[in-house]
Formats: structure tokens, sequence, C-alpha cells
């Protein structure tokens, strides 16, 4: 089918066919080389193993009353960016080189920059951010929790 | 060669595809997932990816995120060329613009979010064949079909490469971490009721991941055969609803439009009455 497809471009529509060649190429050097290229991509997400863990860690936002606050309580699927928004903050804080893809971009050849510089901000902003989505008792404090079975085992602040 | 039915036929799978993709985007606009919401957001990601190497040195980012306005304005004209585009629905011209203003979305949401989503990479396949003229129609809706076929072997291949699958307390432990504080939030609530059960009993959630992982590694067939498209189009629906379903990822369910590649009239999918 594939093949068939492919023999009809290449005699019938050679711009698709020579299209199709350049996408395929693309497609596989992103693979080879473990970059993406919107629009193309790939999905390798939940691929390796999960080991299990005496707590797993989530960051949240804390009230003034300093008890986390309910991300998942708001319309549609926006607890994706609350949840999104303070995990890159702490991922690109501690990267070595203040982005997570610094050390491939370094070994690619391709410059690289530093992110953290930026982030100066961000607590600020996530909490300005909060209370525009509606999640009004919102803090400057951000902390890292460590649940198990759905009990709260433990909290320390992220700054 | 194309016919008045074939051209029906296709205005009518044009605006189907297209009120879907309005369906998902004003969903995700609900959800808060829109530019005039992060334009001023400290993050700056560029990450591994030349598509955003280029829109950021073009300046494209920084007009767009300038100020409140301009993502305003940016925004108002996405769903304009998407309005245009559903009611001109003869001209190209609209949709083609409406594809180019949403790759530009996601690109500067993904720059401002700091983090590289993938819950709009369906709709661009969508869209891909309607920006051809009669002539390569039905040759680009085959390489759109090939390309999501492609998409989801891959995705079965990673996870069999891999090999989270070995492993019987793999999807228990990944649930747990995924509803970590979601179970917190709400103890008794619906979903973590049954999800505390395929916790409980790893073997029956692996046999779910497997499940989830062979029917991505079915997508093969659709490199062979047309035969299977109908069980590919359920396959691809109960992937993104299991998806929803376990991991609280309904951000996704917006890749399902693409089914209807699955399901298109032989006469709009067939290459070789088409020649030239």
């Amino acid at each position: 089918m594939l093949w068939r497809w492919l023999k009809y471009c290449k005699t019938q529509h050679k711009g698709f066919f020579y299209f199709t060649i350049i996408i395929g190429t693309l497609y596989s050097a992103q693979l080879l080389l473990k970059f993406e290229m919107t629009p193309l991509g790939y999905f390798s997400l939940y691929s390796n193993y999960t080991p299990h863990q005496p707590y797993y860690d989530q960051i949240l936002p804390f009230d003034a009353k300093g008890k986390p606050i309910n991300i998942y309580a708001s319309s549609g699927t926006k607890f994706i960016l609350a949840e999104i928004l303070p995990t890159r903050y702490e991922l690109i804080k501690n990267s070595p080189n203040g982005q997570p893809n610094s050390q491939r971009l370094m070994q690619l050849g391709l410059p690289h920059h530093n992110e953290t510089v930026c982030l100066q901000r961000f607590p600020k902003w996530y909490r300005q951010w909060l209370i525009a989505n509606g999640y009004l008792t919102a803090s400057d404090s951000l902390f890292m929790c460590g649940f198990s079975q759905g009990q709260l085992i433990h909290k320390h602040y992220v700054e | 060669m194309l016919n008045k039915l074939h051209f029906q036929q296709f205005e009518f799978w044009k605006r189907l595809v297209l009120g879907l993709v309005a369906v998902d985007l004003f969903y995700l606009f609900y959800s808060g997932l829109s530019i005039h919401q992060l334009f001023d957001s400290p993050f700056h990601y560029k990450g591994l990816d030349p598509t955003f190497w280029l829109l950021e040195g073009s300046g494209l980012v920084n007009l767009i995120c300038s100020n409140s306005q301009s993502a305003y304005l940016f925004e108002g004209m996405l769903f304009l060329c998407l309005c245009l585009s559903i009611f001109f629905i003869k001209q190209r011209i609209w949709v083609i613009l409406f594809g180019l203003f949403l790759l530009v979305y996601q690109i500067v949401f993904n720059y401002k979010l700091g983090y590289h989503t993938h819950h709009l990479y369906g709709l661009q396949f969508a869209l891909f064949p309607f920006y051809f003229k009669a002539d390569n129609r039905a040759i680009a809706f085959n390489f759109s079909r090939f390309m999501l076929c492609l998409t989801y072997f891959m995705a079965g291949l990673f996870k069999l490469i891999g090999s989270a699958y070995m492993h019987a307390d793999n999807l228990s432990n990944t649930l747990q971490s995924q509803h970590a504080a979601y179970w917190y939030f709400y103890p008794n609530g619906s979903r973590i009721s049954w999800l505390q059960f395929l916790m409980a009993h790893p073997y029956i959630s692996n046999g779910l991941f497997v499940m989830a992982v062979v029917m991505q590694l079915a997508f093969v067939i659709g490199f062979f055969t047309k035969r299977c498209d109908r069980l590919l189009m359920v396959f691809l629906c109960l992937f993104h609803l299991m998806d929803w379903a376990l991991m609280n990822l309904g951000i996704f369910m917006g890749m399902c439009i693409m089914a209807y590649l699955f399901v298109m009239p032989r006469g709009l999918m067939d290459f070789e009455g088409t020649k030239k």
C-alpha cells in the first residue's frame, strides 16, 4: 500500500514525491539525532519503566494559610499548566547550564542558552498567573510535596 | 476523475474536520491554554527544535508576545481564519492561513510555557490534505494517513524498546506518580476509586498497558492495507479515551480528529483515480 503510493507519486506527482522524501529524511533525522522538528515530532512518553518509590513528588502552590492549593478544581484541562509551569521552573533552575537541553545542544555543536536569569521573576509571575486564573488565595510559595497513597508525607520550599 | 459527488463529499468532510478543530480550540482556550494568558511568562524555551529557533530568529515570537493586545490580536486572527475557512469552504487560502497561524500558535505557546507539548500535533496532519488542489488531494489524504500510522506505530515501538511492559508494576507506579496530588485532593473521587483498584492489581494494570502498546503497534497494518482502517479508527479513539481515563490527559483528545482519515469515502482516498 505504502509502496504503491510512493511508486504512484514518483510517476504521477513528482513534486509530492520529493516532498515525501524530504519529510521522511527529516523524520528519520530527528529520531537518529534525538531532536524534534515541529510539526513533525514523535511520542516517547511513558516508554521507560517507572520504578516504585516510597512517595511521589509534585510541586504545588500554597495559599497564605500554608495549605496546598487544589489545582484540579479549575475549568477544563487548565490544571495541566499549573502542573507544567512550576515543574519546568524547577527543572531549568536545577539544570547544570540553566537549560535541560544544553548538554545535547553542545554535543551537536549548536548554540545554547541559559534560562536561569529569566526565571528570577518566575515565583512572582506564577502567583499573578494563579490569581488571574481563579486561584485567589495563592501566595508566593511553591512547595515540593511528597505524596503516598493520597497522603502528604513531606514538603519543602522551592526557591 | 473527481465528479460533483466527490466535491460535495470533500466539502462535507472539510467542514466536519474544521468544525471539530474549532471545538477543540475553544475547549483549549476555555482551559486557559491561550497565548494571552502566557505572553509575559519568563520562559524562553527553544529546546532541540529547529522550528523554534527559526520562529524566534524571525522576531515573530517577540512581536506576538510583546504585550497582551498583540497576543489577543494574534488569537483573533487565528479564529478569524478558522471562521473564514469554514464559511468559504471552496477557497484554500483560508485553511492554509489557519494552518500557518495554528503552527505559530503551537510554537509560541510552547515557547512561553517552557515545555514541548504535543497536543496540537494531530490537528496539523488533520488539516494538511485541505491545503491542496483537487489533483493532489487524494495523495495528500493518504500522506496524512501514513503519517498518522507512523506516529502511533513509532510511539508503540518506543514503548517496546523502552521495555517498561516487562515490569508488572510499571503502570501501577506510573498511576501513583501521575495522580500523586490528585489522590490527595480527591481521596473519594470516582476516578481515584477505580484507579486504586488498578494500582493494587499491577498485573491487571500492566495488561492494560500492554493492550495500549499492542494498539499502537497495530498501526503498522495501515502501511500495507486499508482493510483494517475501521479497526485502527477504534484503536485511535480507544487509546485516547484510556489516556484520559487513566492518566487524566484529556488534553490529547483532539488527536482523535485524525480518525476521519480512516473513514473517508473511497472516492476521496483513491489516489490512482486522480491521474493527471
